[in-house]
């Protein structure tokens, strides 16, 4: 029961409907004429011996199956080929039509589009893209005249090395699945045309030097402070044990807690390059006007890792992570304080591949010292009084004793 | 973990206590006023025109008074629970209600054990307790789910039903073997009928509230020389105290409502008076080795003794008895040294994590019934739910030890699912421990633990099931 009216942590943001299982039957109305999408029903795990059960249920599968079977035409006027250049990495685009390609490649000076090799697998897997092995002289039968065509099995071969592995790929498509427009890091591309970028991508160096001046003054500022209270108090020297609030007149609790703080040396920078957690891919939400050239700061920063080679972060990697991302600037702060210390000023998407099974997590740089809580008691005016609800205080039972 | 203290005084239904009147919420804003057991200053009014007040003003100004440790409470240190015992009774009023300090050895959080007594003796002083509220609760949502499970089953009766007249209309073309129906339709009853009688054993829960395995004292008071004093302001007395202190002794809370139905019918027929039993106080607050620390060392209020002296331990002593106890069994006391300190220890992790939280006037308790370390309060258990669940994740950065030796994905997904259903934010704490050579010396500074302390880098990251589908806008 929340009595601040604050909201809870667990907001339709967190609800997954692809947890659910899905109903197929929605797929009818896609495949034949008329029809409408039925409700979420309950939940039936178990046959309850109705006919009613089985025959929806037998309607669900069918109507997958009929999705399924739905024969799958392209246009010649819409087919898009590539070529699959092994010695760049990249394949090559013969002519690019359709949407898209607005959120996907790029194109060299020459105006030549080149996919990495995860658009690739992507496009050919959906059906878009028709894709050629290169043209080798001399190995090339010359009476055929053209190249040989890949199928999706020889496209993931001969690509899935290039793409950093097979959960990069995983993700990928799930992330493109669901609408966002995804792009590689490009810090440490192997190919100049994905290295650069038209957005800042970088934390802006300027905290490093706020930390050295800091620094700088708080190593003075302790030097000083030593040398002022060692010398003013000699009497009390060495004793490490003497209490943060000490007997006195205190106006306000928060000048107590102030006390309570233990002031700690902002912690050395360092930021390690990590083999495995280090941030594999930009993510845009899908926005209509989303221009390749300037697609402007991305929304999330997506890490990829698996559980094969991976554990818990530690406190280094977790540095690394955040070490790599801007923050957000102040006025984007959240109004709600539950809100800002969940979102911190920056953060990170863990996408944790479980042999094929894909979990999200958000990872905050939270900063609890930034959000010091309202410890003195609200202004007088409250209602009510206090009930007497413990005998242990002027019950009979104190006079026992 | 003390979930139900905050949300239950506002729960409706009071229906089967009709002798009490209505429980008003209580005034949790006055009674919880003070974050810590510290007396504030107020200065005495200025009257401007008065040379006395400005003079004593002044003097006051240079010369405050020093009252903010009125009451310096006593706790003594049990190794047997690890934990430090508080018996004093106005002491464990005044931890508990200025800043939620420890919990009740035989209660949840809040020490009610005494009102529960009470009221399950009759006593007409004592209001509905938060627990009594829960189990109440509980017991709807059982109701409510025998209901829904009998609603589900009468549907599915009227479907079958249905669709056996239309098999039966249509039997000769519709070669629909009925037989099979009729056996899945026989499992599933027995089914049902197993799940409400199931339901129908209301004792079964509660027999799990009974600490098991700790020494505590007995939970129930049926010697009536001593414990149980039944002053019979009603006309029936020993006829009453029989049956009431017959309710078997190793279950006292089991069948509250039973005890207070038969009270209220015998009083119904006489004259409605008050009832007021004696129980001796059988509970002690308990606090954990963090918070004792805290209350000791940074606050001040508090001295800890150990069993068989009455003597104050110092804080050094106290902070190295606390080391030893900080795992299980206690390390040996030649192996702690305040001197050469291992800043690897669990207390001074534990502690570090513990004082950064409550210096930033967050209310911190155990999380162990959400399979996290501590959980963070704003203000307190009784004014809202637990926001964040801490989990503590200390770092050997500065050790040179091998890293990537954290826990399992797994681990972590279980620990998030679970604190997502009871809607907390999982918080991972980040400590990142020193070594030996970084605090050395630290015992002979002023304000030495403060620097030790300080030596603990904490970072907190927040975490949060990111779902694609739901962050598109």
């Amino acid at each position: 029961m929340e009595t601040d009216g604050v909201s809870g942590g667990l907001e339709d943001v967190d609800i997954d409907l692809s947890d659910e299982t899905q109903d197929f039957r929605f797929l009818a109305a896609l495949t034949k004429k008329g029809g409408s999408i039925p409700k979420r029903g309950e939940k039936d795990f178990e046959p309850d011996g109705t006919n009613l059960q089985s025959n929806s249920l037998d309607d669900s599968r069918n109507a997958m199956f009929e999705a399924l079977a739905v024969e799958r035409m392209h246009t010649g006027k819409n087919r898009v080929t590539a070529t699959w250049h092994p010695s760049r990495g990249l394949a090559k685009v013969h002519t690019q039509r359709g949407v898209l390609f607005k959120s996907m490649g790029r194109a060299d000076k020459f105006g030549t589009m080149w996919l990495l090799p995860e658009e690739l697998i992507y496009m050919v897997e959906r059906g878009s893209l028709e894709c050629f092995y290169e043209d080798t002289p001399g190995v090339i039968d010359e009476s055929i005249g053209i190249n040989v065509p890949m199928s999706v099995q020889a496209v993931y071969a001969a690509t899935l090395e290039f793409t950093g592995g097979l959960e990069r790929y995983q993700v990928y498509a799930n992330l493109r699945r669901s609408g966002y427009v995804v792009y590689r890091n490009p810090d440490g591309q192997y190919d100049e045309l994905f290295k650069t970028v038209g957005y800042e991508y970088k934390p802006v160096d300027k905290s490093n030097q706020g930390w050295r001046v800091w620094g700088l003054v708080g190593i003075f500022g302790s030097l000083f402070t030593q040398t002022f209270q060692s010398g003013w108090t000699s009497a009390r020297q060495g004793d490490p044990f003497r209490p943060m609030i000490p007997p006195g007149a205190y106006r306000t609790y928060a000048e107590m807690y102030t006390r309570l703080l233990v002031p700690r040396p902002p912690a050395p920078k360092r930021i390690e390059g990590d083999a495995h957690f280090n941030v594999t891919f930009h993510v845009w939400k899908p926005r209509p006007n989303f221009k390749k050239s300037a697609p402007g700061p991305p929304d999330f920063h997506v890490c990829v890792v698996s559980t094969k080679d991976t554990r818990l972060p530690s406190l280094l990697q977790v540095e690394g992570l955040f070490g790599g991302i801007p923050e957000t600037e102040d006025s984007e702060k959240p109004k709600n304080m539950f809100m800002a210390l969940k979102d911190g000023r920056r953060g990170v998407i863990l996408a944790v591949v479980d042999y094929g099974v894909i979990s999200f997590m958000k990872f905050s740089d939270s900063r609890f010292m930034d959000h010091k809580l309202d410890v003195d008691p609200p202004p007088k005016g409250a209602k009510g009084k206090a009930p007497a609800r413990n005998f242990q205080a002027k019950g009979g039972q104190g006079k026992k004793r | 973990m003390a979930e139900a203290s905050g949300s239950s005084a506002s729960a409706p239904g009071n229906n089967t206590a009709p002798s009490t009147p209505k429980s008003k919420r209580p005034n949790y804003n006055i009674i919880h006023a003070n974050p810590l057991p510290v007396v504030l200053y107020h200065a005495p009014p200025l009257i401007p025109h008065n040379p006395l007040s400005i003079i004593h003003h002044l003097y006051l100004f240079f010369f405050p008074p020093i009252n903010s440790h009125k009451i310096i409470y006593t706790g003594m240190f049990s190794p047997v629970t690890m934990s430090v015992e508080v018996r004093d009774p106005k002491a464990v009023l005044d931890l508990w209600q200025k800043g939620f300090w420890g919990k009740g050895s035989l209660s949840r959080s809040e020490p009610t054990w005494l009102n529960r007594e009470m009221r399950r003796l009759g006593d007409t002083r004592v209001g509905e307790t938060s627990e009594e509220i829960t189990r109440k609760r509980r017991d709807q949502r059982k109701e409510m789910k025998k209901e829904r499970a009998r609603k589900e089953k009468e549907e599915l009766e009227k479907v079958k039903e249905a669709e056996a007249d239309k098999n039966i209309n249509g039997a000769a073309t519709n070669g629909k073997p009925i037989v099979v129906d009729a056996k899945v339709v026989v499992d599933l009853e027995e089914e049902l009928n197993g799940l409400d009688s199931a339901a129908n054993q209301p004792g079964e829960p509660h027999k799990l509230s009974v600490p098991l395995g700790l020494p505590t004292p007995p939970l129930s008071v049926t010697d009536e020389s001593d414990g149980l004093d039944l002053e019979a302001k009603t006309s029936t007395s020993k006829v009453e105290a029989g049956p009431v202190s017959d309710s078997e002794p190793s279950a006292p809370a089991l069948q509250p409502a039973k005890v207070v139905r038969f009270d209220a019918n015998t009083t119904s027929k006489e004259i409605p008076v008050e009832k007021h039993v004696n129980v001796k106080e059988q509970e002690h607050l308990q606090l954990t080795l963090c918070e004792a620390f805290f209350l000791t060392y940074a606050v001040g209020v508090l001295e800890i003794t150990t069993q068989g002296s009455s003597e104050p331990l110092a804080v050094s002593k106290l902070l190295e008895l606390f080391i030893r106890h900080s795992c299980f069994p206690p390390l040996p006391e030649s192996s702690v040294s305040i001197s050469a300190l291992n800043p690897d220890n669990a207390f001074l992790i534990n502690y570090a994590v513990y004082h950064h939280f409550r210096s930033l006037g967050w209310v911190v308790k155990l999380g162990v019934k959400f399979s996290v370390d501590y959980l963070l309060y704003k203000r307190g258990p009784v004014f809202t739910h637990a926001e964040f669940g801490v989990l503590i994740i200390p770092s050997y950065s500065r050790w040179g030890r091998e890293e990537n030796v954290g826990k399992e994905w797994h681990w972590l997904h279980s620990i998030t699912r679970v604190n997502s259903q009871v809607k907390k934010t999982v918080l991972l704490v980040y400590v990142d421990v020193p070594t030996a050579d970084d605090v050395k010396g630290w015992d002979t500074k002023h304000d030495g633990m403060k620097a030790l302390l300080a030596e603990y880098r904490i970072r907190e990251v927040a975490l949060r099931r990111w779902i694609p589908g739901r962050n598109r806008d």
